[in-house]
């Protein structure tokens, strides 16, 4: 390696950076990302994107993304009771609760001009139902779904008043005569899990113009869409992957993007308000709970005396929900009570969190037998210390520090809590088949417009990998399938109100919260629906995109300040430092 | 030996090893705790039926060693397996993303060979200086610098001052426009995350290239060789740097393997599609196939570059073929 | 005049916290064409007196005096123009037993390398020289291809020898040049540097501490002790008449073919702690004919006969050299 040479490299490749980011800054002033005014960027920072299959797609990114992609039959109003026209401008249900009709508008098309008929409906059902779909469990009441005509759809069912909305408002409706070239048989599993559908074909208000795995979706509007009222106001939608949550609020700051969907931190929001005031951030009750399960599986191998309810009741009373939502979460969540959170259609609003009193729980644990061990442990009447593990799952570090809160709570009633973080997949090995835990840490999303998480505590879900308490509660189950076919909305709530009840006084999860949704977007853009569980941009939250369009004040910024003081400052010292190696060279 | 026989004995060592490597970490794997068919979909209203046939769909259900042969043929076939996650063929996950990281990563680790290697002769040959200490304790502030830490500073101050965009590889304009507005696009992306990784990766070079020339320095013929009047430069080009280069090269080849194992936390910071967060997602995820993949490449890349590394050796070091 | 003149020089090492004189006060003079010798004991200093004269010593080293090439005080050289010194006037071969050899580099473009430096040659034609030069000194020019390890220790030490002389020096500083090898090869080497020497009419230092080496080798020679020479003089002199108890203590253990057998004297004791010299001489712990005198000496020298001198109290009216 040549001295000299290796100089002249040096100065070669930093002039060449010098001159070449100014240059880049001037050049591309043009072609800024930000406040086009005919495209809206929306920043994404949850779980990447996997599919568009939207019968395979495990993602709330994907299901958001095609929302306004697909169709369905009907769509929710925003507060989830009610169905309003999508590819079915009417349709019967009959009184007895099993059979529905549905007519189809007939001038719906999909995006490659061929028109969308009732075949296509028949075979997406055919779909929701194959083994692999997502959406199996909840086309399960179906019986049969006939094409009458081109344009007429008669489904009959097992009575459920879930109908519309666990299932017809659900159900992608996706075209025939392009998947069944990849999926003909609808029932085959590998073949519906392999088509990863895309470039994609559809009948909805958007169509998907582009993906770069690991990058964005853009989504254009659809010239050709049927519904005329419905007719988006904004060209082009951007949906852009970060992988940092401080990143994409940094480029929200910068008008890089205009809008920031799940997740930002509460931290982020006092930052966002005051400095930004052309940025307005948006919280709206959100989708998920977060819960500490206790293993009461009668088969189980965790500590017994969680089997004691009076114990459980004692640690519920020594869990502050109140001050650990104000900490953890900043008050941005809502502490909990009954299992469906404050925004879902089914969530009962007279079961109160249990109150936080350390006397109770210390009298309630003193009464049923549990003496003070020598080393402040409680010990039941068998000799079995209070002594547990809490496992967390350690995807969210502000809920170990959670556990951690509650463990200092529960050792001023004589119980010991080691918390343990574990992974996702470390966790469920722990859990299933052989329910080693005592506690686990964790959380649920849950649609907001059905009570169906309800049936976690299902006493054949311990098998599935889904019950994490292990709750056997025959009444329970009964109750469970009752509800499924209860035969008025007012039963359907009444039911699902008193399991809740169930799982409230019986305690196999002591609740945490509710966490809500915070959203933030530049106010250059208006027309975001806002006012409904999740926000704005959610994966039920089908609004926002057809409303949104530039608000009136909109202004061009600016994207590209030209760091010329910056450059400067480098020329100079690269200057320098090629002069002086210049000049030890030759020493 | 003839350097035609080192060269193939070496090679084959380095397959064995390759082969060797694969089966580790297929093993290794499966070791985690956690079945991805339960850990990808705690959906609570999901079948036994559907993860049976989901278990079924993945080959979980078959032995270990079968599960091994299986994937060993069909990565010869080309058939690299289905990502769990995405549902589609690794090689379509995993290539896009291991091209990007290249982009990426690949001259920022020249760069930072370049500079840190530089930066060390500088350093070395004038031990004791002001400059010496300077350019160590840069370098070590450097190395210890988070690299996270520092990509959100870049990140906070060109958000102030603009300029340059802080995250992504391209921006959608330029996508679908001419391939000149793309290139243009791509590297005013690449600015801030090269930068990142270049000054973090700079310090270990700097430091190692030091070491080496101030032992080469103490060495009999650095002083016989001084003594002939030669110029620095001379001195310097033609008998302590080439010798202090030598050992180098291990560490520079085996930078260069690595390169295809992406920089996680440059990419996370920055959201650059690469191949390191895909990686380190798949970890979470359990994904095996695509880990399975990604290992694969890594493995291949690595005792490639090891075994560049070896000939380069023998051939620059002439001492080395008659061991 | 004389080629090369040491006029007081002394050089100091800083070893952590303390000074060690490694060569204390010495004057020399080497004339053009002579072959002087400088012989002692290991650590008597002559190596670092030897790398002094190149200013081939490390850092921590201090020197004092002057060292005159033809008039010209080589301590007031800057970098620059030391470098037109060292392999074109003035020249080193290393020990035999040091490394001397770039190990990745071929012999003949070691060899080479002073050529183009110094006399400014394109780099085939300075290469078909560095072969000449080998040739000279009588390796085969066809193993200019070689590398050092290669070679056996008597070539390297060739090569080495090659080297030195590749650009024409006027001056050779040789240290123990045939340390760490067998007798056969040593007098094979000696030839050729004596050859050399004549044939260029080149002034050489050969430093050793094998006095029957310098004996047969050398015009003049100085014997050094702890530091300082204390006796010099034209070899024959010196040889036949040493003066110094440490000289002639020297030539007495040189063996020979005829006293096998019998008892050979050696000199009792060792050289002393560099760090705790004793007082006034600094063989008076070891010499035989040590006086009171001797221990307040300050080690001037004197002259005992023409061109001969030698720092002791036994030369009787002698004059300060």
């Amino acid at each position: 390696m040549q001295n000299l040479t290796l100089t002249k490299i040096l100065t070669l490749i930093i002039a060449t950076c010098v001159i070449l980011t100014p240059t880049f800054s001037i050049a591309t002033t043009a072609q800024t990302t930000t406040s086009n005014s005919n495209t809206f960027i929306l920043g994404y920072g949850g779980t990447p994107f996997d599919t568009f299959n939207p019968f395979t797609t495990y993602t709330v990114v994907s299901t958001m993304s095609t929302i306004d992609v697909y169709d369905t039959l009907v769509k929710l109003t925003p507060n989830f009771s009610n169905p309003v026209p999508d590819l079915a401008y009417k349709w019967t249900i009959y009184p007895n609760n099993s059979a529905a009709v549905f007519y189809l508008v007939k001038n719906a098309t999909w995006s490659d001009g061929v028109p969308v008929t009732a075949q296509d409906v028949v075979y997406s059902y055919e779909l929701a139902s194959n083994n692999v779909s997502r959406l199996q469990p909840n086309v399960a009441p179906i019986i049969s779904v006939e094409a009458i005509n081109n344009y007429t759809v008669e489904i009959h069912y097992h009575p459920t008043l879930l109908l519309i909305n666990n299932i017809i408002s659900q159900v992608p409706i996706v075209p025939k005569h392009v998947w069944e070239k990849y999926v003909p048989d609808p029932l085959n599993a590998t073949a519906l899990s392999d088509y990863q559908d895309y470039p994609l074909v559809s009948s909805g208000p958007f169509t998907v113009s582009q993906y770069v795995q690991g990058q964005y979706i853009e989504l254009t509007a659809n010239p050709h869409y049927f519904y005329k009222t419905r007719e988006p106001h904004i060209k082009n939608i951007v949906i852009q992957f970060f992988k940092d949550s401080n990143t994409m609020v940094a480029a929200l700051e910068s008008g890089q993007i205009d809008a920031v969907a799940p997740t930002i931190q509460p931290a982020q929001i006092s930052s966002l308000e005051s400095g930004y005031p052309n940025i307005k951030v948006v919280v709206e009750p959100g989708e998920e709970l977060w819960y500490i399960g206790v293993n009461v599986y009668p088969y189980g191998h965790g500590n017994p005396t969680l089997k004691d309810l009076q114990v459980r009741k004692a640690l519920a009373y020594a869990i502050n929900t109140t001050e650990l939502a104000q900490v953890i979460w900043r008050g941005y969540a809502t502490p909990a009570a009954g299992l469906l959170p404050v925004g879902n259609a089914y969530h009962d609003p007279n079961l109160k969190p249990y109150p936080f009193n350390l006397t109770l729980a210390n009298l309630t644990l003193e009464e049923a037998g549990y003496k003070m061990g020598p080393n402040g442990i409680r010990v039941s009447p068998n000799g079995v210390p209070l002594s547990y593990t809490l496992y967390v799952i350690n995807s969210d570090p502000e809920e170990i520090q959670a556990a951690n809160i509650v463990a200092g709570w529960w050792k001023q009633i004589g119980v010991q809590a080691n918390v343990v973080p574990e992974d996702g997949g470390a966790l469920a090995n722990i859990i299933w088949p052989n329910f080693t835990q005592d506690f686990d840490l964790w959380d649920w999303y849950t649609s907001p417009a059905v009570p169906t998480l309800l049936s976690v505590f299902l006493a054949n879900q311990t098998e599935t990998g889904i019950s994490d308490s292990g709750y056997n509660n025959s009444s329970y189950d009964k109750l469970y399938g009752q509800m499924l076919t209860a035969t008025s909305q007012a039963q359907l709530k009444e039911d699902a109100y008193q399991l809740q009840a169930m799982l409230y006084n019986d305690l196999p999860y002591l609740m945490l919260y509710y966490v809500d949704s915070i959203e933030a977007y530049n106010t250059h853009f208006s027309g975001l629906y806002t006012n409904m569980t999740g926000g704005p941009f959610s994966d039920v939250n089908w609004l926002t995109f057809l409303d949104l369009q530039p608000a009136h004040t909109s202004s061009t910024t600016s994207s590209d300040v030209v760091p010329l003081a910056g450059a400067l400052v480098v020329a100079i010292a690269v200057i320098s430092i090629a002069l002086y190696l210049k000049r030890r060279g030759s020493t | 030996m003839g350097m035609g026989r080192y060269v193939i004995k070496r090679a084959a060592s380095s397959v064995l090893t390759f082969f060797v490597t694969v089966a580790l970490t297929f093993v290794l794997f499966r070791l985690l705790p956690g079945n991805p068919v339960q850990l990808l979909f705690r959906n609570p209203e999901l079948t036994q039926a559907e993860i049976r046939e989901l278990s079924t769909q993945f080959g979980l259900n078959k032995p270990l060693w079968l599960q091994f042969i299986l994937y060993i043929r069909n990565v010869f076939l080309g058939n690299w397996g289905i990502s769990f996650y995405y549902r589609s063929p690794v090689t379509e996950v995993l290539f896009p993303a291991l091209l990007n990281s290249v982009i990426l990563i690949l001259p920022a680790t020249v760069l930072a060979i370049v500079i840190g290697a530089g930066l060390g002769v500088l350093a070395g040959w004038k031990r004791g200086s002001y400059t010496d200490v300077g350019v160590l304790s840069s370098s070590l502030v450097l190395y210890a610098i988070p690299t996270f830490w520092l990509g959100i500073l870049l990140i906070m101050i060109f958000v102030k001052v603009g300029g340059l965009p802080v995250s992504g590889m391209v921006s959608i304009t330029a996508v679908n426009g001419p391939p000149l507005q793309y290139l243009v696009s791509v590297l005013r992306h690449m600015i801030l995350p090269m930068l990142t990784l270049t000054l973090v990766t700079l310090g270990q070079f700097t430091i190692i290239m030091r070491s080496s020339i101030i032992g080469e320095l103490t060495e009999d013929y650095v002083v016989a060789a001084y003594s002939k009047g030669l110029t620095s430069s001379w001195l310097l080009r033609k008998h302590v740097v080439p010798n202090a280069l030598l050992p180098t090269i291990s560490i520079i080849a085996i930078s260069i393997g690595t390169v295809v194992a992406g920089a996680v936390l440059t990419e996370t910071v920055f959201s650059w599609p690469g191949v390191g967060s895909l990686i380190y997602d798949s970890i979470f995820r359990r994904d095996y196939p695509v880990l399975q993949g990604a290992f694969l490449i890594i493995a291949l890349f690595v005792i490639a570059a090891n075994f560049v590394a070896d000939i380069m050796y023998a051939y620059l070091d002439p001492r080395v073929k008659y061991s | 005049m004389a080629l090369l003149e040491v006029k007081h020089v002394s050089v100091s090492f800083s070893i952590r916290s303390s000074q060690l004189k490694a060569v204390d006060n010495v004057d020399l003079s080497v004339k053009s064409g002579e072959v002087m010798g400088i012989v002692g004991e290991s650590g008597s200093g002559k190596s670092t007196l030897g790398y002094s004269i190149l200013k081939l010593l490390p850092r921590n080293a201090a020197i004092e005096g002057k060292v005159e090439y033809r008039g010209l005080d080589l301590y007031t050289l800057n970098e620059l123009e030391m470098r037109k010194i060292r392999g074109k006037e003035i020249a080193m071969v290393f020990q035999g037993s040091m490394n001397s050899l770039n190990p990745l580099i071929k012999i003949e473009r070691q060899v080479a390398e002073p050529i183009i430096v110094h006399n400014r040659l394109g780099f085939s034609e300075a290469l078909s020289k560095a072969r000449e030069t080998l040739e000279k000194v009588g390796i085969d020019p066809s193993k200019g291809e070689s590398y050092p390890h290669e070679l056996s220790g008597g070539l390297k030490q060739r090569v080495a020898v090659a080297i030195a002389l590749a650009a024409n020096p006027s001056l050779l500083i040789a240290d123990e040049p045939t340390t760490a090898l067998d007798v056969m090869t040593q007098a094979q080497l000696m030839d050729l540097l004596k050859t050399q020497c004549r044939q260029h009419n080149m002034a050489m230092i050969l430093i050793s501490h094998d006095i029957a080496l310098i004996s047969e080798s050398c015009d003049s020679i100085a014997v050094m002790y702890a530091g300082r020479v204390i006796e010099s003089g034209p070899a024959q002199r010196v040889i036949h008449n040493p003066i110094h108890p440490y000289t002639r203590g020297l030539l007495a253990s040189i063996p020979s073919i005829q006293d096998v057998g019998k008892h050979r004297e050696s000199i009792p004791g060792d050289p002393p702690d560099p760090f705790d010299l004793p007082a006034g001489c600094r063989f008076r712990p070891r010499c035989s004919f040590a006086t009171e005198a001797c221990s307040s000496y300050d080690l001037a020298s004197f002259q005992a006969e023409k061109d001969h001198f030698a720092s002791c109290l036994m030369v009787r009216g002698g004059q300060h050299g």
